[in-house]
C-alpha cells in the first residue's frame, strides 16, 4: 500500500516571552492509505503541535524550522496559504477535543457544516443540507432535522462531537486528524464515539490519525501506535508488537502504569515531564531511564527497524544492528 | 420551541426589574429635592419675599405635610406629566423640556453616528491587523480622544475653524440671516429632516455647518469607545476555538473575519449605541452649553447655573427614564443575538 | 481574642490564598508591557508635581488667591509661560497647583466609592437571600442614572463647594463598584475552593476576608484605576457649571469656564487648564488600560462617563 503521508525531520518552534520551545523534533513518521495511525504520549508531548503542523494552523507564534510533510506526493511545509485552503477541510480533516468550543455559540450546526460543503464542494445550499442529513445518518445522530438547526449550547457533548465527525468527514477526506476526540467526553459516551470510529473504520476510505494519551483506546481502535515522548517519536509498530514486546522504556512504564484489576500497587514513570525550554541533551528520556547509558546524554538515538512494522530510537538496540 | 419561550421569559423579568428600578429612580429623586440646604418655599417666591408669602408658597407646594404624602403627590403629578414649573422660565418644565428636545436629539444622533460610523471599521481594521503602526496609532488616538473634557475639545474647535479659519460658525443652530429669509418649515423639529422635506437648500447647508462642530465635539467618545470595543472583542473572537475550527475546514478568511468573528462582535456593538447615547444625554448638557445650541442641554446648563430645582429635577428624572428604557432594550436585543443569555 | 484579631488583619496572611503567585507574575507583565509603563511613569511625574508644586511654580501666590490687576490678560511669554488670567493670576502656576486638586478628588472619589460599594458587593452576594437582593436592587436604581447626571443632582441639591462636588460623584460612583463586587463574589462564592474551606470548617468571616475578598481585588483595581480619569473629568465638568470648585481654587475645570468668557481673546486662560486635563487622563486612562490587560484581559471594561 502506498503511503499516505510521510513526515520527514519535522522541527517545531514556539516563540514564546519566556524563550523558545522546542516543540517537535521528529525524524520520520509515516501512516499508509487506509490506515489508522495512533499517536501516543502524555500532555505536552506535542501531539497537538503535530496535527496542528500538518494542517499549518499553528498559533502566530509557532513555527515549522524546517522538514518535510508529503502528503500524497505533495510537500506541504512548502504550500503556501492559498494552497493549504484547498487541502484544509477538503483532503484532510480534523476533529478537535473540545466538540462544543469547535462550533460557532451563534450558529446553528447546520449553517456551520453546509458552509464547509458549499466551500469545499460548491453545492448549493439545499443539496447541501440534504448531505448533512446522510452524514447525521452515517454518524449516528437521530432526528437530524432538530439537529440541523440548534444551536451548540443545546447538544450534549456526545452529539456536538458526532456532529463534528460528521462534517469532518463531509467532503471525504483521505485523512482525518482526531486529536483527542473522547478526552472531554465521559466514559460512556467516549465508549460510544470509539465504537463509532470503529464503525465507520470499515466503511470509509479515509486514513485516520487518532491522537491519545490513553494506550488503552490505542490499542482498542488501531492497527499501528506510535509513541511519543517530549517532541520525539519513540517506537512505532503493530499494537500486538507494542503490548507484548515494547521496546522503548518509555513504552514498557507506559505499559506497565496502566491499572489492571488485580493491581495493588500503582506503577509510575518516575521523574517529570521535560523542560521544553531547555529540552535534556542526546535522548530526551534519559533523565528519567532506569536503562539509561553514557551514550544517551550525549547524542539523540535514530529511529532504528528492529523488524519490518517495528521501529524504535533508543540506544539499547544499536548493538543489535 | 423552547428558545422562544425562554426569550419571552426572559422579557418578562426584565420588565419587571426595570419596573422596580423606576420606583426607585422616582424615590431617589423625590429625595434630591427635599435635601436642599435652602428652603424650597423661599426659593420659589424669590430673595425679597416677606414671611406670610414664603408660608404662603409652603403651603401651596404642600411642604408642610408629612413627607409620604409629599411623595404621593409628587409620583400623582409625575403620573399627569406634571414636573413642575421652572423657576427661570416660568413655564411648565415638560412643556419646555418638549421644546428644547428635537434639538438636542437632532446633535445626538449625528454626534453619535458620526463617531460610530468612522469607529467601527476602525476597530475592525485595528483587530485584523493587530499591533501594526496602524493600530499602535489607533490605540493612542482613541485614547486621547476619550480624555478630552468635550467642553475644552468643543471650545479648541471653535478656535480653529472659526476664529482662525472663519469657515465654520461659532455657535447657534441657524444664521439669523437663513432664518429670517429661509425660514425652515417646522414640520419634525429636526431642522435637518425638515430642510430635506421642503427642499430648503441654504437653509439645509446653514443648518448643516451649524451642526458640524458640535457634532464632532460629541462624536469623539463614541468613536474611541466604538474603535476599542470593537477591536477587543474581534481579537478576543478571532482567539476562540471555533474560529481555529473553521480555519480547518478551509473556510476562506474572508468569511471567517467578516461573518463568522463579527457576528459574536455584534453584542458589544448594541452596547457601544447605547454607552454613546447615554454619554450624549449627560455630554450635551456642556457642548450645547459651549456651541450655544437650543437644546435640552443648554437649558438644563441654564438651569443649573440659576439653581432652577424643578427643572434640573425634571430633566435628571426625564434623562434616567430614557436611561433604563435603553438599557432594556439593549438587553432584549443582546439577548436575542446570543441565545446562550436567555437560559441565565 | 485581641490576639486573634491581629492575626486576622496580618497582611502577609492576607496574601497567602492562591494569590501570590499572581502578583508577582503581575509586575513581571507589567514591565513588558508598555502602554502601563508609560501610564505608571506619567503617574508617577503627576504625583511629583503635585507634591513639589509650591517650589517649582514661579508665581505660587497667584494659586492662592492673589491677583495682579496689572497683568491681565498677557499671553503667553517666558515669564508667564501659559499666560495670565483675568485677575492677572499667572497660569502656569495655577495650573501646577491644579495637579492637587486633581489627584486629591480622584483618590478621594475613588476611595469613598470603594469603601461603600466593595463591602456592599460582597455581601449582597455571599450571603444572597433578601438582603443581597434589596442592596443589589438599590444598586440598580443608582446604577440607572448616568453618572455624571446623578453627580450633577446631587451637587446641587448639597450647594456649589469641592467638598460636596466629591461627595455628589462618590454617590453617583459606588454603585458601579458594588455590582462588580457582587458579581465577583458570586463567581468566587461557587468555586470548589470555598466550599472545601467550608468543610474544612474555617470560619465565615475568615472566607469572607481571605478568599472571597482578594479575589474581588482584581477587577475591582483594574476599574478603580480606569475610573480616575472618569472622575476627574466629572469633576472639571462639575466646576465647568459652577458646582464643584469655587474661585479662587485653581482647579482646571473652574479654569475652564472662567477662560470660557474670554476665550476668543485670549485663548490661553482655557486652553492650557484644558490640556492639563487631557494629558492627565490620558496617562491615567494609559495605566488603567495597561493594567487591565495585564490583570484581567478578559474583561471589557471601559471608562465610564
Amino acid at each position: 500500500m502506498e503511503s499516505l503521508l510521510e513526515i520527514r525531520n519535522l522541527k517545531v518552534e514556539y516563540h514564546t516571552y519566556e524563550g523558545v520551545i522546542s516543540a517537535l523534533d521528529i525524524e520520520y513518521l509515516k501512516l499508509q492509505k487506509r490506515e489508522i495511525l495512533s499517536l501516543v504520549g502524555e500532555s505536552g508531548c506535542g501531539k497537538s503541535t503535530l496535527a496542528l503542523s500538518i494542517l499549518k494552523i499553528l498559533p502566530p507564534n509557532g513555527i515549522i524550522k524546517n522538514g518535510n510533510i508529503i502528503f500524497d506526493g505533495l510537500d506541504l511545509v512548502k504550500m503556501n496559504e492559498e494552497q493549504m485552503k484547498k487541502i484544509r477541510g477538503k483532503r484532510i480533516s480534523i476533529v478537535f477535543q473540545d466538540p462544543r468550543a469547535s462550533f460557532n455559540p451563534v450558529f446553528t450546526i447546520g449553517e456551520q457544516i453546509t458552509r464547509v460543503l458549499i466551500t469545499h464542494k460548491n453545492l448549493s445550499k439545499k443539496e447541501s443540507l440534504q448531505e448533512v442529513e446522510n452524514l447525521f445518518k452515517m454518524v449516528g445522530l437521530p432526528d437530524p432535522k432538530r439537529i440541523i438547526n440548534s444551536y451548540p449550547h443545546e447538544l450534549s457533548t456526545g452529539m456536538c462531537q458526532r456532529a463534528l465527525i460528521a462534517m469532518a468527514l463531509s467532503c471525504k477526506p483521505d485523512l482525518l486528524i482526531a486529536d483527542e476526540p473522547t478526552s472531554a467526553l465521559d466514559v460512556s459516551i467516549q465508549a460510544q464515539i470509539i465504537e463509532l470510529l470503529r464503525d465507520l473504520k470499515n466503511k470509509i476510505e479515509t486514513s485516520i490519525l487518532y491522537i491519545t494519551h490513553d494506550l488503552a483506546v490505542a490499542a482498542q481502535l488501531t492497527e499501528r501506535i506510535a509513541v511519543m515522548y517530549a517532541g520525539n517519536i519513540v517506537e512505532i509498530g503493530n499494537v500486538e508488537d507494542i503490548y507484548d514486546n515494547p521496546l522503548h522504556p518509555y513504552t514498557y512504564g507506559l505499559l506497565k502504569s496502566i491499572p489492571k484489576a488485580n493491581t495493588a500497587k500503582l506503577e509510575t514513570i518516575s521523574g517529570e515531564v521535560p523542560d521544553l525550554f531547555n529540552p535534556p541533551s542526546g535522548c530526551r528520556f534519559h533523565p528519567r531511564c532506569p536503562y539509561a547509558m553514557e551514550v544517551c546524554k550525549k547524542q539523540k538515538p535514530m529511529l532504528m527497524n528492529i523488524t519490518e512494522n517495528h521501529s524504535v530510537s533508543c540506544f539499547l538496540y544499536s548493538e543489535k544492528k | 420551541m423552547i428558545a422562544i419561550s425562554t426569550f419571552r421569559y426572559y422579557i418578562l423579568r426584565r420588565l419587571i426589574l426595570s419596573f422596580i428600578v423606576l420606583f426607585g429612580i422616582t424615590i431617589i429623586t423625590f429625595t434630591l429635592t427635599r435635601v436642599i440646604p435652602t428652603d424650597p418655599a423661599a426659593l420659589w417666591v424669590g430673595p425679597h419675599a416677606r414671611k406670610e408669602q414664603v408660608e404662603l408658597a409652603r403651603e401651596t407646594l404642600g411642604l408642610n405635610k408629612p413627607l409620604y404624602i409629599q411623595y404621593f403627590i409628587y409620583m400623582n403629578d409625575l403620573l399627569h406629566g406634571n414636573l413642575g414649573i421652572s423657576i427661570r422660565t416660568h413655564r411648565p418644565v415638560i412643556e419646555d423640556m418638549l421644546t428644547f428636545l428635537p434639538a438636542s436629539l437632532e446633535l445626538i444622533i449625528s454626534g453619535m453616528m458620526l463617531g460610530i460610523i468612522f469607529g467601527i471599521p476602525l476597530g475592525v481594521f485595528s483587530a485584523l491587523k493587530k499591533d501594526s503602526h496602524i493600530d499602535h496609532f489607533n490605540r493612542i488616538a482613541s485614547i486621547g480622544f476619550a480624555s478630552m473634557p468635550s467642553f475644552w475639545l468643543g471650545m479648541i474647535l471653535q478656535l480653529i475653524f472659526f476664529k482662525h479659519l472663519g469657515i465654520l460658525p461659532a455657535g447657534g443652530r441657524i444664521s439669523p440671516n437663513v432664518a429670517i429669509f429661509s425660514p425652515i418649515n417646522r414640520i419634525t423639529g429636526f431642522y435637518t429632516i425638515d430642510c430635506l422635506l421642503s427642499g430648503n437648500w441654504t437653509a439645509l447647508f446653514d443648518v448643516l455647518s451649524h451642526m458640524l462642530l458640535p457634532a464632532l465635539t460629541l462624536a469623539a467618545y463614541p468613536m474611541a469607545l466604538a474603535t476599542r470595543m470593537i477591536r477587543a472583542t474581534m481579537i478576543e473572537t478571532l482567539e476562540e476555538d471555533y474560529i481555529r475550527t473553521a480555519r480547518a475546514f478551509g473556510i476562506p478568511d474572508r468569511i471567517i473575519n467578516y461573518f463568522y468573528a463579527l457576528k459574536n462582535a455584534i453584542p458589544p456593538f448594541i452596547t457601544i449605541l447605547a454607552l454613546s447615547f447615554a454619554y450624549s444625554l449627560t455630554e450635551t448638557f456642556l457642548i450645547e452649553y459651549v456651541f450655544d445650541w437650543p437644546g435640552l442641554g443648554r437649558y438644563a446648563s441654564l438651569a443649573i447655573i440659576s439653581v432652577d430645582y424643578p427643572a434640573i429635577m425634571g430633566i435628571t428624572l426625564f434623562i434616567a427614564f430614557i436611561y433604563l428604557f435603553l438599557n432594556l432594550i439593549v438587553d432584549v436585543i443582546i439577548a436575542y443575538l446570543d441565545p446562550r443569555i436567555r437560559l441565565r | 481574642m485581641k490576639k486573634s484579631l491581629i492575626k486576622i488583619i496580618n497582611p502577609k496572611e492576607f496574601f497567602k490564598g492562591p494569590r501570590v503567585r499572581e502578583f508577582e507574575y503581575t509586575f513581571y507583565v507589567i514591565r513588558k508591557n508598555s502602554l502601563s509603563m508609560l501610564g505608571l511613569f506619567g503617574l508617577t511625574l503627576l504625583f511629583i508635581i503635585a507634591l513639589i508644586a509650591p517650589y517649582i511654580a514661579p508665581y505660587p501666590e497667584d494659586a492662592l488667591g492673589v491677583t495682579h490687576p496689572e497683568k491681565v490678560f498677557l499671553p503667553p511669554s517666558l515669564e508667564h509661560p501659559f499666560g495670565t488670567d483675568d485677575l492677572g493670576r499667572d497660569i502656569f502656576s495655577r495650573v501646577l497647583y491644579g495637579t492637587r486638586i486633581e489627584l486629591t478628588i480622584g483618590l478621594i472619589v475613588i476611595f469613598l466609592s470603594l469603601i461603600i460599594g466593595l463591602p456592599l458587593g460582597v455581601i449582597s452576594g455571599y450571603f444572597g437571600g433578601f438582603i443581597g437582593e434589596f442592596i443589589m436592587r438599590i444598586t440598580d436604581m443608582f446604577l440607572s442614572f448616568p453618572p455624571l447626571l446623578l453627580a450633577l443632582a446631587i451637587s446641587v441639591s448639597l450647594g456649589p463647594s469641592l467638598t460636596n462636588a466629591m461627595i455628589a460623584i462618590a454617590i453617583a460612583w459606588w454603585p458601579w463598584y458594588s455590582r462588580l463586587a457582587y458579581e465577583q463574589t458570586i463567581s468566587i462564592r461557587e468555586k470548589q475552593f470555598i466550599e472545601a474551606a467550608k468543610a474544612a470548617g474555617i470560619s465565615e468571616f475568615r472566607i469572607l476576608f481571605y478568599h472571597i475578598l482578594p479575589n474581588c481585588l482584581t477587577p475591582l483595581i483594574v476599574q478603580a484605576s480606569m475610573d480616575l480619569g472618569s472622575v476627574i473629568l466629572t469633576a472639571a465638568s462639575l466646576s465647568f457649571l459652577g458646582l464643584g470648585a469655587q474661585p479662587p481654587q485653581p482647579e482646571w475645570g473652574l479654569m475652564c469656564n472662567i477662560g470660557r468668557i474670554y476665550f476668543l481673546t485670549s485663548w490661553w486662560i482655557a486652553t492650557f487648564p484644558g490640556l492639563a486635563i487631557v494629558v492627565t487622563v490620558l496617562i491615567l486612562n494609559l495605566l488603567g488600560d495597561g493594567l487591565r490587560d495585564v490583570l484581567d484581559p478578559r474583561s471589557r471594561r471601559f471608562w465610564r462617563r
